[in-house]
């Protein structure tokens, strides 16, 4: 799978493709207007992530461009500007997702997933981790083939540990992740625990190993080990 | 006091000054001048009188022609003299003194020395005087309050220019963004003061705008160091062989980071509100956006175990969907924020207001403190204290006024969309 990340921050991009190879994907960065034009020009790509304000141009235009050259690649802006105006000005140009700057990486991961789950796969759409599978369209959960009732907020929590399975995933993500990053729930993010402890208890109790880790200071794993 | 007013006031008195002194003055010279047609009338009687005395036989000692009074008095030498003097003569008619001029002087009638006086009446003069008097000054009034009232339609009409300028600035308004504009002007000297204020608020403008800018453009450049501090500590928290130290001093910078990025975040929100860059108005139906609201806030929600009743009127608002979402967001969020584990919330939304009730700790701040910037419990909360400051701002925004209230452990939080129902 291959990724085009179009950002002019080089420790930011650096960021991005590291975390993104662990997962295997190919990434490439371009870094300026031009670059960015020349390679979504030049190659075909799962999914492209694109800065807005850009060295010698607008990110907005680089969308423009693949959208009229009939591009397959799923398109998501990654902008400093928290504007709900840049936000659908991006998505009616033809952007697949928006993610306001700072972001979690985790979380543009599992966006990233969406995204290409959509793209690629559509109507069949099927996560399977040892014993659990999640059918995505129908929003339904098996452990052993047998259907697990989960919460809402049960469900898009496993969702997001399978998006980032072996990462560690921070209590702020998880936190943001669920509740939307306005929340604003600094001063507790306890309510997560309860979340988390009840997916735990479902799925343990439905026959799954316990996947859920925590790693102490840090946050929380999905693996397997 | 107007400068009108003044100028007028400084005008009447002026007038009468004038008037009085005016009046002063054509009295006394009219007097003088008719004094000396008097007394040459006297000096020129005097041949005519010799010469009519001259024929008589015998002097009578008084004699009346018409007006003139005339004593002949026998004296013992005979010398030049001549004398001009006022005196009071009784009218048996009249029965009462009138004034008279005299003149006295010496002469010989048959060769023989006589005193003799010639008096005329001064009431015709008199009168003279003071019906010349009278029409004069009567004139010279006229011509004040001509002149005083033409001045005053002249200063109303040529102030206008200066009023207009007064009205505006007056109506001057920063989140306009907009300099004085004052209508031309012939006046040179309003047109100096109108050049001089447009110049002012267009520099005042900028410099307001400069300063809001900043803030905005502060909080913006921030934000993207702040996405690449956060995405390196991702990067870092992934490798979990590291030691208890280690940890500790990641997952503090962490939770630092995140405090930065939130404060940032709202302190660009209200920025933004301020420089009123929020200003997209759509009919926003709030009883679908609380549901929505509720729905996205639902983990809170359920992670709290709290009860949330609603009892939502179909109500819509003409608002900026940003500001609305944020103004939603920031009300729910205080109420379950504030609450206690398992507590409950109460949203109802009417006609003429939005009201959210929740259970919750008593409060550790001044009620009239609440919607104040960074104003937080006590304690170690991490709470930025920015919540209920946008929301104020928000409700500032459209006019709206919001309330807290505190009742049983009830703490009630009221926005009133008040007259101003359609917002800006």
């Amino acid at each position: 799978m291959k990724i085009l990340i179009i950002e002019d921050e080089p420790a930011l991009a650096s960021s991005i493709e590291q975390y993104l190879q662990q997962d295997g994907y190919l990434c490439e960065v371009a870094p300026t207007f031009d670059d960015a034009m020349l390679r979504s020009g030049a190659y075909e790509y799962d999914c492209i992530l694109v800065d807005i304000t850009l060295p010698g141009g607008s990110g907005l235009d680089v969308i423009r461009t693949l959208k009229r050259e009939h591009s397959k690649a799923g398109i998501i802006i990654i902008s400093a500007k928290h504007s709900l105006d840049d936000k659908i000005k991006g998505l009616e140009i033809g952007s697949d997702d928006y993610l306001t700057k700072p972001f979690h990486l985790s979380e543009l991961n599992a966006r990233i997933k969406a995204l290409v789950r959509r793209k690629q796969f559509n109507g069949e759409q099927r996560i399977d981790f040892h014993e659990i599978s999640v059918w995505m369209d129908k929003q339904e959960v098996q452990v052993n083939q047998q259907p697990l009732a989960l919460t809402r907020s049960e469900y898009r929590l496993l969702l997001y540990f399978l998006a980032n399975r072996r990462r560690v995933l921070s209590k702020e993500s998880i936190a943001e992740h669920l509740a939307g990053d306005e929340a604003d729930m600094l001063d507790s993010l306890d309510f997560i625990y309860s979340h988390i402890k009840n997916l735990r208890k479902k799925l343990v109790n439905a026959g799954a190993e316990d996947y859920i880790h925590a790693v102490y200071g840090m946050g929380y794993k999905f693996s397997g080990q | 006091m107007k400068l009108l007013q003044a100028t007028g006031r400084y005008y009447l008195l002026f007038s009468f000054v004038l008037f009085v002194l005016g009046g002063g003055i054509l009295y006394l010279t009219l007097s003088y001048f008719i004094g000396i047609e008097t007394d040459e009338r006297l000096l020129d009687t005097r041949p005519a009188l010799q010469f009519q005395l001259s024929a008589m036989d015998s002097l009578p000692s008084v004699l009346v022609i018409s007006d003139d009074v005339i004593e002949v008095t026998p004296i013992a030498a005979f010398s030049e003299y001549e004398m001009y003097s006022d005196t009071m003569v009784w009218d048996a008619i009249e029965k009462e003194f009138e004034p008279y001029r005299k003149f006295t002087y010496h002469d010989q009638i048959h060769g023989q020395p006589y005193r003799i006086a010639l008096s005329h009446t001064r009431l015709d003069s008199e009168a003279l005087v003071m019906t010349s008097l009278f029409a004069v000054l009567g004139i010279l009034l006229l011509l004040l309050l001509a002149i005083n009232l033409f001045n005053r339609y002249l200063s109303l009409r040529l102030w206008r220019p200066f009023y207009e300028t007064i009205r505006q600035i007056r109506g001057f308004n920063f989140d306009k963004g907009e300099p004085l504009a004052p209508p031309p002007t012939r006046i040179e000297e309003f047109a100096i003061l109108n050049n001089a204020l447009e110049m002012m608020t267009a520099k005042v403008l900028s410099d307001y705008r400069t300063l809001k800018q900043f803030t905005e453009n502060a909080s913006h450049e921030i934000q993207t160091p702040l996405a690449i501090i956060k995405s390196k500590i991702e990067l870092l928290i992934q490798n979990d062989g590291r030691d208890e130290n280690e940890r500790q001093a990641i997952q503090h910078i962490q939770e630092a980071t995140s405090r930065i990025s939130k404060l940032n975040r709202s302190l660009l929100l209200l920025a933004r509100i301020e420089n009123r860059q929020y200003s997209d108005a759509r009919e926003l139906d709030f009883r679908e956006l609380i549901g929505k609201k509720a729905d996205q806030l639902e983990p809170l929600i359920s992670g709290k175990n709290l009860t949330v009743r609603m009892e939502l009127a179909r109500v819509s608002k003409t608002m900026d969907p940003t500001l609305a979402e944020m103004l939603l967001n920031n009300l729910l969020v205080n109420a379950i924020k504030h609450n206690l584990h398992g507590g409950q919330i109460e949203v109802s939304l009417q006609e003429e207001r939005l009201r959210i009730r929740n259970t919750g700790k008593p409060l550790e701040v001044a009620a009239e403190e609440l919607f104040e910037r960074f104003r937080k419990g006590a304690g170690a909360s991490p709470s930025l204290g920015l919540g209920l400051a946008i929301v104020r701002e928000i409700c500032a925004v459209y006019g709206y006024e919001v309330r807290y209230e505190c009742q049983d452990n009830w703490h009630i939080l009221t926005v009133l969309w008040g007259g101003s129902a359609n917002g800006q």
